[in-house]
């Protein structure tokens, strides 16, 4: 896509990673089990065996969409994502459209990203520490590829809950953050629709079911 | 940043009228090597509509010319020979990115490319293979683009160019000393050039065949995305690849 031999190979290596790992971590970012481990940094080990076993045994793409819609219902705090994506706009939606706009989102990313991870099953990730700050953590782990690819750095961004549990709300691959990408995304599409939840959750629903 | 950098050195210039460009130079690095202050820049994209179009005319050129040539260059090309021709790619840009190292004040990362591109030029046999990595040499890049973002220079809007993809003016004038850095633009004559060029260009496109068409089927907005990846990546990279939790938005009150 980007044609030019003065750019930084840098730029091409994380502008492919990126793209190649899109699945991978929104892959990720679905699946979660319940954990009350004692660190993020268990919790993400956790989430992380999780989503491979949902890939290894779910064979069916109805099989890995319905696995990945509950992981991502136990373990995500969907509200917290879909108000941050629509930015500003959060604030002056009916709890309503708030609800119909998080169902749209979360169908979305499950649709789209269970069945393109069938390809990510030898894939593994190490955890290598953490920062904390209040009750918000980063975590910092290594994508292992099953090919001659070399390692990728990946960063989870998980949230102590009030009431003590951990959730799972964005991850970072090579500096792109994905919850800030789909909040880039929704910016545009209601300001060319004056604003209009509705006419952003028309645009989630119409999207393709599947990366075909 | 570059303008009070400019500000800093004119006094001083003025004052030693014989200054020697070396030493302007050498005052130059002095402040460029103290001028550490980076903050990550929202999106700014006022030509929008214009962007828009451009990359339609892109997407129409890379589907009908620039996507069916890579994959046909896959086609007929064994991997290990791509990986010869990457490597070969990288140890090109290493030149521009040691200085650019050096005017970002980064000793350590200097020698770590000096040593790079030394090691695999020679070792290496011309850059096809990275024996570098094995003595612990990972890769290591900066660009002149980094540099001008290190010194305090905006970036400027968003544009999306056919043919070049997602930039800025800052990428764009670093894009342009980068240019002149790598060794590819010094051939002399076009018909020598130009294929390597072309060949370059090539196996970029073939790297990006199934990230961009995994992207293409699965985005709301491949514009934005694209616009989105870039401008984070950007950053990132500007920033070292460091990720501070004390720079995250506060998202705790999002919550149910």
């Amino acid at each position: 896509m980007i044609m030019t031999s003065s750019l930084p190979p840098s730029l091409f290596k994380g502008f492919s990673a990126i793209l190649l790992t899109t699945g991978i971590a929104w892959a990720t970012i679905l699946p979660s089990a319940a954990a009350d481990g004692p660190s993020a940094e268990d919790y993400v080990t956790k989430i992380t065996q999780d989503a491979l076993t949902i890939l290894r045994t779910h064979q069916t793409d109805a099989g890995r969409e319905e696995a990945f819609g509950e992981l991502i219902d136990r373990t995500t705090n969907m509200r917290r994502i879909a108000r941050f994506t629509l930015g500003p706009v959060a604030r002056s939606v009916s709890d309503e459209e708030l609800a119909r706009f998080e169902k749209a989102l979360r169908n979305n990313l499950v649709k789209i990203y269970a069945n393109r991870l069938a390809s990510y099953t030898n894939e593994r990730v190490e955890t290598q520490g953490e920062q904390k700050k209040g009750r918000n953590h980063l975590v910092a782990s290594k994508i292992i590829f099953a090919s001659e690819r070399p390692p990728l750095d990946m960063t989870w961004w998980i949230i102590e809950e009030k009431d003590g549990s951990f959730t799972l709300f964005d991850i970072q691959i090579l500096g792109v953050w994905m919850a800030q990408e789909q909040r880039d995304i929704f910016t545009g599409i209601l300001k060319s629709n004056n604003q209009s939840i509705d006419a952003l959750i028309a645009h989630l629903e119409k999207q393709p079911t599947s990366a075909d | 940043m570059l303008k009070t950098t400019l500000q800093i050195l004119h006094p001083i210039a003025c004052r030693e009228r014989r200054m020697s460009p070396l030493r302007f130079f050498a005052c130059f690095l002095a402040v460029m090597c103290i001028s550490k202050a980076v903050s990550a820049e929202p999106i700014a994209d006022p030509f929008e509509r214009i962007n828009r179009v451009s990359f339609a005319i892109h997407q129409t050129l890379d589907r009908f010319a620039m996507r069916p040539a890579a994959i046909a260059y896959r086609t007929v090309t064994p991997d290990f020979v791509e990986t010869r021709i990457r490597n070969i790619f990288a140890n090109l840009s290493l030149p521009a990115a040691g200085i650019n190292a050096v005017l970002q004040g980064k000793p350590q990362q200097t020698l770590t490319i000096t040593a790079r591109f030394l090691i695999n030029t020679t070792l290496g046999i011309a850059g096809m293979f990275d024996v570098a990595e094995r003595f612990g040499l990972m890769p290591s890049y900066e660009d002149t683009a980094q540099t001008f973002a290190r010194a305090g220079m905006p970036s400027g809007p968003y544009l999306f160019i056919p043919l070049l993809g997602p930039s800025s003016p800052r990428h764009l004038l670093g894009r342009a000393a980068d240019q002149f850095m790598s060794p590819v633009s010094h051939l002399q004559e076009p018909r020598d050039r130009n294929p390597v060029i072309g060949l370059n260009l090539l196996q970029i496109r073939a790297d990006l065949v199934e990230p961009l068409d995994d992207l293409t089927a699965s985005s709301t907005d491949l514009y934005a995305s694209m616009r989105s990846f870039y401008w984070q990546n950007r950053e990132f990279e500007i920033l070292d690849g460091e990720t501070s939790i004390d720079t995250l938005p506060d998202v705790l009150d999002l919550g149910d």
